[in-house]
């Protein structure tokens, strides 16, 4: 198909051949640039989400207070956790809190009687 | 040279179409991040919720075991603990009855967690944890902040929600039970004049315990009230004959004696000690009866006073167990209480009290069975497993100091075409938070 001098418009072929790029191309990198790029932050929270979840049922289930810092590493991604607590004689306020290279991902609070175990911090 | 416009146009239609699909695109991915960052957030806020539930219960488990030192139940008053996070812990406790109200809240985005319940001594003529179901066509108290998820039988009376109660089922009118007290209130009322017109009279038959009735000089078919002087029944085996019986003192009826056909009133007690087995008896006492462990009863056991049924004995079809209230208020506890692991298959009631008082008229201890049917204007404590029917005043659960105890949960009431209903009292687990969950499962008998 040829174009015409007169005619400045694009050719049907090269219509479908930007659909095409749009589609196969573009559109997959939008999910990865500008306000959609939150799919990272949103499983970042699920991860926090887990960790603390699990941390916590075993703070209360053993009533045993986790380290005051560890690392774990899901998907090749590191997370730090984080805990802090004041003891004040057998009951524990305690924070628990995930980060990513620094960066506050979501935290607990709470309280925890611990009677016999109450020395371990 | 004129532009071709036919091309131009469906070019510019092409163009249009790619912009919509384009936009769409985009507007679904946004709509499903949006959807993701929502639900990661509603999950955190409401494990942190949990967590909220979970440190007032530590809270205020701390403080009903002595935190620092002091005694809890003359220490604390209310205090009330404002998460960082929002959410609201709050104690308070009851004048000198030394139990703790625990209440933890906490709402979220979309979530709303509320956890409560009672440590320590439960507080008297208080909001029990209480479904009551109206035998009576009286009102049903959804009792303050207890929260009822499921449906309310009335036997025509309202369904009333008190402070912060929930109701969240329906309120079904059903038919009363029935049951005709009348008759046993007046049974053992005749037998107390038959008492009173006795004493002092010799023209009574006394027999010694080791005579069988049927080879007395009365004869099974006399008319003559027939007395045992002696407080014991020895004979290792006796047959009635449906013949009554009038005992002036206490009835004991021993070890591995076999009864049947015993048809007998009894001024005091009666204490049936184990292994005996009794067939087809009624026995009403004006007092108390006591049946140890390992018995077997089959048949009607009317009392005054109080009646236990001792752990392992079994009271079998169809038999049935009355608590009169011919000596209401005459002070101290006047409870049927079926003990650890004993069994009872048929029907287990009480007189109406006509009173307020919040003392349980049956006890059901835990491991302990009814097959059958409950009637209970009063309140009932069911421990153990009933299955059949329960009509009551009230539905009491309390535990020991210290053990935290929620609210009734999931509590439903169906009343449908099956027969039997099964009301287990089940410790269910949620995480490690422990409620209990009152099921009803399928209709009444009625």
């Amino acid at each position: 198909m040829r174009r015409s001098d007169s005619n400045s418009g694009m050719t049907l072929l090269e219509v479908l051949i930007a659909l095409l790029i749009f589609v196969g191309i573009l559109l997959p990198l939008l999910r990865f640039v500008g306000p959609t790029a939150n799919s990272s932050k949103v499983k970042d929270r699920k991860v926090a989400y887990a960790i603390l979840k699990g941390e916590s049922e075993v703070l209360y289930r053993n009533r045993m207070l986790p380290e005051r810092q560890s690392q774990v590493c899901v998907d090749n991604t590191t997370y730090d956790v984080l805990f802090d607590s004041h003891t004040d004689s057998m009951m524990v306020d305690w924070t628990l809190s995930v980060n990513r290279q620094g960066k506050y991902l979501a935290g607990l609070h709470g309280l925890l009687y611990a009677p016999v175990k109450r020395n371990l911090r | 040279m004129k532009p071709n416009l036919s091309q131009n146009g469906y070019v510019l239609y092409l163009s249009l179409t790619l912009l919509v699909v384009i936009l769409a695109y985009v507007g679904v991915i946004l709509s499903s991040q949006r959807v993701d960052t929502i639900e990661s957030k509603f999950l955190l806020n409401k494990l942190q919720a949990s967590v909220l539930a979970y440190s007032g219960l530590n809270l205020a488990e701390a403080y009903t075991s002595g935190y620092e030192g002091h005694e809890p139940a003359s220490e604390i008053q209310e205090m009330v603990w404002t998460h960082p996070n929002g959410g609201v812990i709050e104690l308070s406790q009851h004048y000198d009855a030394g139990w703790i109200l625990v209440r933890s809240e906490a709402v979220y985005l979309n979530d709303t967690s509320v956890v409560e319940g009672i440590l320590g001594k439960s507080p008297p003529s208080f909001s029990w944890n209480a479904v009551t179901l109206g035998s009576s066509g009286g009102d049903v108290v959804v009792a303050d902040r207890a929260t009822v998820t499921g449906d309310i039988a009335t036997t025509g009376g309202k369904v009333q929600i008190r402070n912060g109660g929930v109701f969240k089922g329906n309120r079904i009118v059903v038919k009363a039970a029935q049951l005709d007290d009348n008759v046993m209130e007046t049974e053992l009322s005749d037998a107390q004049s038959a008492f009173r017109k006795m004493k002092g009279h010799n023209d009574t038959s006394l027999l010694s315990a080791s005579d069988s009735i049927i080879n007395s000089a009365s004869g099974p078919d006399s008319l003559q009230p027939i007395v045992f002087g002696s407080e014991t029944l020895t004979s290792p085996m006796s047959d009635f004959a449906g013949k009554s019986c009038y005992y002036r003192t206490n009835l004991v009826i021993w070890k591995s004696a076999v009864v049947r056909n015993l048809r007998c009133f009894v001024e005091g007690n009666v204490t049936i000690t184990d292994s005996a087995c009794l067939e087809f008896c009624s026995i009403s006492a004006l007092g108390s009866v006591i049946i140890n462990g390992n018995s077997r009863v089959r048949g009607n056991i009317v009392c005054a006073e109080s009646l236990v049924v001792g752990g392992s004995s079994r009271i079998v079809y169809p038999s049935f167990l009355y608590l009169s209230a011919l000596k209401a208020n005459i002070g101290g506890s006047q409870d049927i209480v079926i003990q650890d692991n004993a069994a009872v298959t048929g029907t287990i009631a009480t007189g109406d009290f006509h009173d307020n008082s919040s003392t349980p008229r049956i006890v059901l201890q835990s491991r302990g069975g009814v097959q059958g049917c409950i009637i209970c204007p009063g309140a009932v404590m069911p421990y153990g497993q009933v299955s059949g029917s329960l009509y009551a005043g009230a539905i009491i659960y309390r535990q020991e100091r210290t053990v935290y105890q929620n609210w009734f949960r999931d509590v439903s009431v169906a009343h449908k075409d099956v027969s039997m209903m099964t009301i287990p009292f089940l410790t269910k687990t949620d995480g490690d938070l422990s409620y209990l969950t009152l099921n009803w499962k399928s209709g009444s008998p009625l």
